[in-house]
């Protein structure tokens, strides 16, 4: 309570005082000034009509009583023209008018163009040059009488006259003319003011001149030449030929024209006046307000204490509550909202009671938890500390093991590229096994051609020994027939002699005959030298075919020892071939091997890449394990300290708990 | 081939329709149950209100309006009776030329709620009120001004002009408007005017000669005589012609552009006259009832007054080079 007071404890009653009461003051501000401002309007029109019909009524009167008098004078004059009446007759006509009207007590008087002036025989009127004078002249330019300007007469008044020709039969020109004064029409002006308090005069709007006036120094002075801003201000207006009705110096003024002349009534009234009644209004209206307003705080006043009152006991009750004593007993019955509140905060605090006193068991089972749970915290830090650090180790060891992964991808990359290029080499050499079985395939067929050759020769070579065989018969058989061709020549010689002796005998006839038979002789000679020379031919061809059936025997020998050897190659070639086809298929396989290890080289080398990107993510997942553990082992720590701190406020909620009063003789407590 | 027959058709309508409307004044019509009816209450009859009634018969059956015609034959009684009868009748509009501008207020009331176009003569302004009460006529100050600003223009040479104005009765509206017109428009001049002989004649033509003659024996010379009305200034000419005056020395003007004014200044005895346009007035007039009628703007009204309460319809100025214009 007393702390509260501290903070300023404003009332109920004092918050409710201070948003009606000021509500009211403005309300009431509000409508004052309003029904001022509207009245102030209303006043204002109705004043403005009232100050124009009176100025109207004012008009109107002046012109009445203006006419009734000129009546009066233009019945005289019709008279006199009329009767036409003798001097004397005239005179008396003019004497009875003398003292007739107190309006114009001088009654008529006639101006005659040759300077005479008849006037009534009382009448102290005396003009020196009546020819001259404003009666007259303006008197001239009319027959019908009307009003001159105001002038100041010869007895020394300041008039107007109502002057017009008379025509009649004199055969002179008179003038006739009577005299009304100013003060008379002053009079006349102001006692027709219908509305109080107005003022009224009277303007020529000719020559600015006052006719009339309340005031009569101001009389017969021009509106123009006056000392004073209003009636300088009404002459500019009238002036400017504007008779609307203005505010004019702080009076409502209105203009109005009289009638059959040129004279203006200006009647004014100040607005102070008219806004008389309304500034008592408005005062009363104020005082109203104002007692309003007392009545209205009295009346709040005691309507809120009564209201809050039982408002009063709760505070205490509640007061009593906040101080933790929940012992205390609530009063307040009634039967409104604040009945219903008390009830309410009764049946609170016997809930509290009830709540205060388990809590105070809970509290008390907390602050022992909470020394265990500390303590477990405690052993939940170190472990965590623990896991932290192995964490930590963890993450190295991964760590390497990303290195290493890393180091595996890079060779199983290297070991692709090797395979890749060995494929290549494998598949050259497969390009040239395969040219060299083509070339030994070439080589075969040679071969064999070879082989084929080698039988063709040895065929020819048994032929050609054959044939060599066959020359050696044919030798032979040559060699017999040269025997015998040998021996024919012999013969034949022996015969060619034996004529030869036979033809020396014949002597001369056998001459001829000894010639032939020498002759014969010589062939046969011939014969048997070309015979032997065969014979020799022969023995030298058969020698020569004996040297080349030897050698031909030795070729063939040689060409089937060829033939023979050529078989053997061929035979070695089919070998050598059959083997580098194997060698070919091999190399093939070994392409095809080669191909399948640069697959898997290339997977191995994907996998390993694949590796090392999950070993990063391993090392960072490693690390944000880390940092977990770190923030683990930071939040036990927390938790320890939460834990700490929980035991000391379990340890601080007993206590707290151990202030609330629920038991009255716990009181102590 | 059908349109045209029809487009003949409604032609023929149309002449029929135009044959009622135009010959159909005067006679209540029963076609069209929206039909404008007009109550003309008239002071009493004479030339120029002759020519403002045939004008307003004419504006009527142009405008498809039907248009009843009274005489009051200068009694307020009758009028007031007239009235009385036009709002009984429920007529829509009542244009009435007032007997006297003063029973204003029991025309009013004898109307009913009916707008009434006053014309001829005016009530005074407080009477009026725009959209209801109107005055359609020509603004008497112009008629004035046109007089005075013939005189300057006679006398542009002259620093002082002796004028004798010759006034109509002393409360009526024209004759103080016309007077105001002509001091107003002098004064305006700076040159100095001496009104030397200034009273009314009544519009009475033997009455002004009377003043005028009285006028002369005074011995005072005048430049211009300027008159309210045509019959006074036809009465001043009388006077001076039997002075054996010079009028082409003294300048006699008028308004109104009557026949024998118009005759005056073609003999050339007469200066200057005015002429109100009666034509124009009837015209405006109906115009103006018919706008009243409809409860429609009268804003845009040719001639009307910044309040709405006036129609005003231009004067026109008559001397020796237009009068032929004017003659009947």
């Amino acid at each position: 309570m007393k702390e509260e007071r501290g903070k300023r404890v404003v009332s109920i009653k004092v918050k409710l005082l201070g948003i009606i009461l000021p509500m009211v003051i403005l309300i009431m501000v509000l409508l004052v000034g309003l029904s001022y401002f509207i009245s102030r309007n209303i006043i204002k029109s109705y004043s403005e009509n009232l100050l124009g019909s009176s100025i109207e009524n004012q008009a109107n009167q002046i012109e009445a009583w203006l006419n009734e008098n000129l009546a009066a004078f233009q019945a005289a004059k019709r008279a006199i023209e009329q009767t036409n009446p003798q001097p004397e007759q005239l005179q008396a006509i003019l004497d009875s008018y003398y003292g007739f009207n107190d309006n114009y007590p001088q009654g008529l008087y006639i101006a005659e163009e040759n300077g005479n002036l008849l006037i009534a025989t009382g009448s102290e009127k005396k003009e020196e040059d009546p020819l001259h004078t404003v009666w007259y002249e303006e008197g001239l330019t009319r027959w019908n009488m009307g009003f001159t300007r105001a002038y100041t007469s010869d007895t020394g008044a300041e008039v107007i006259s109502a002057s017009g020709i008379l025509k009649d039969d004199s055969g002179l020109i008179r003038v006739i003319s009577a005299d009304l004064t100013l003060e008379r029409i002053s009079i006349i002006v102001n006692s027709f003011i219908e509305m109080e308090q107005a003022r009224a005069f009277l303007v020529s709007s000719t020559d600015g001149v006052i006719l009339a006036h309340h005031e009569n120094s101001l009389i017969s002075t021009g509106l123009s030449q006056s000392g004073d801003d209003f009636l300088r201000t009404v002459g500019e207006k009238i002036d400017g030929q504007d008779l609307e009705m203005a505010e004019i110096m702080g009076n409502m003024t209105a203009f109005t024209q009289i009638q059959g002349t040129d004279w203006i009534l200006v009647s004014y009234i100040p607005t102070d006046v008219i806004y008389a009644d309304i500034k008592g209004v408005r005062t009363l209206m104020i005082v109203i307000g104002l007692v309003s307003v007392l009545i209205l705080a009295v009346l709040v006043e005691r309507v809120v204490h009564m209201v809050i009152r039982p408002v009063k006991g709760l505070t205490d009750v509640i007061t009593a509550m906040t101080g933790g004593d929940f012992t205390i007993q609530v009063g307040a019955k009634s039967g409104d909202e604040i009945g219903v509140m008390s009830r309410h905060v009764e049946s609170f605090i016997i809930t509290m009671r009830q709540m205060i006193a388990s809590i105070h068991g809970v509290s008390r089972k907390l602050n022992e938890e909470a020394g265990t749970s500390n303590e477990v915290s405690g052993q939940m830090y170190d472990a965590s500390r623990l896991q932290s650090q192995s964490m930590k180790e963890l993450n190295v060891t991964v760590e390497q093991l990303s290195l290493s992964v890393n180091e595996i991808a890079d060779n199983a990359t290297t070991l692709a590229t090797v395979v890749a290029d060995t494929k290549e080499d494998g598949s050259q050499v497969d390009q040239k096994m395969r040219e060299t079985v083509e070339v030994s395939r070439h080589g075969k067929e040679d071969m064999q051609r070879v082989s084929g050759a080698m039988t063709d020769i040895n065929t020819s070579m048994r032929k050609l020994q054959q044939a060599i065989d066959k020359v050696g018969q044919a030798s032979e058989e040559i060699n017999t027939i040269t025997g015998v061709i040998g021996n024919i020549a012999d013969q034949t010689d022996l015969l060619s002699l034996n004529a030869s002796i036979e033809a020396a005998r014949a002597g001369e006839a056998g001459r001829g005959f000894a010639v032939v038979a020498m002759e014969i002789g010589q062939l046969a000679k011939t014969s048997a030298e070309a015979v032997h020379n065969i014979e020799i031919l022969i023995k030298e061809i058969s020698e020569l075919v004996g040297d080349t059936v030897r050698q031909t025997d030795e070729s063939v020998k040689n060409i089937e020892q060829s033939s023979r050897l050529v078989g053997d190659a061929l035979k070695t070639f089919d070998t050598i071939f059959d083997d580098i086809d194997g060698v070919s298929s091999l190399v093939q396989e070994m392409i095809k091997k080669v191909e399948q290890v640069d697959d898997v080289a290339t997977n191995m080398a994907a996998i390993s890449e694949e590796q090392a990107a999950s070993s990063q993510e391993i090392l960072a997942t490693s690390e944000t394990m880390v940092e977990q553990a770190n923030h683990i082992t930071e939040s036990s720590e927390r938790v320890s300290e939460g834990a700490q701190e929980l035991t000391a406020s379990a340890e601080e909620l007993y206590g707290q708990v151990a202030r609330f009063r629920i038991e009255k003789e716990a009181g102590a407590r | 081939m059908k349109k045209r027959q029809w487009l003949k058709a409604l032609a023929v309508l149309g002449a029929f329709i135009l044959l009622l409307a135009t010959g159909g004044c005067g006679r209540q019509r029963v076609m069209g149950q929206k039909e404008i009816r007009i109550f003309l209450s008239l002071n009493e009859m004479d030339t120029f209100r002759q020519t403002l009634v045939d004008a307003a018969a004419a504006k009527a059956a142009e405008m498809g309006v039907y248009l009843h015609v009274e005489d009051a034959h200068g009694s307020i009684e009758e009028q007031v009776e007239q009235l009385k009868r036009a709002a009984a009748e429920e007529y829509d509009v009542i244009l009435c030329s007032a007997v006297s501008t003063d029973t204003a207020v029991q025309l009013k009331m004898s109307a009913e709620q009916i707008p009434i176009v006053f014309f001829n003569s005016c009530p005074d302004d407080k009477y009026l009120e725009a959209g209801k009460y109107v005055y359609v006529g020509s603004d008497e100050q112009v008629a004035g001004q046109f007089q005075a600003e013939y005189v300057l223009g006679q006398m542009s040479g002259q620093q002082e002009i002796n004028v004798v104005l010759i006034k109509g009765p002393r409360y009526h509206s024209a004759t103080t408007g016309r007077t105001s017109g002509v001091k107003n428009t002098l004064e305006a001049s700076g040159k100095k005017v001496n009104y030397i002989f200034e009273d009314s004649a009544n519009w009475d033509t033997e009455q002004a000669r009377e003043l005028f003659a009285l006028f002369l024996r005074t011995g005072n010379s005048a430049d211009c005589v300027i008159c309210n009305n045509d019959a006074m200034a036809l009465g001043v000419l009388e006077a001076g012609r039997a002075a054996g005056m010079d009028f082409s020395k003294v300048q006699v003007l008028g308004v109104d552009a009557t026949e024998d004014g118009c005759m005056a200044i073609e003999n050339g005895e007469m200066a200057f006259t005015v002429y109100q346009s009666g034509k124009g007035q009837g015209e405006a007039a109906v115009e103006m009832a018919v706008r009243l009628a409809g409860g429609g703007d009268t804003k845009d009204m040719e001639g009307i007054s910044e309040d709405g309460k006036y129609v005003w319809v231009e004067f026109e100025k008559v001397d020796g080079g237009n009068v032929s214009q004017y003659r009947h």
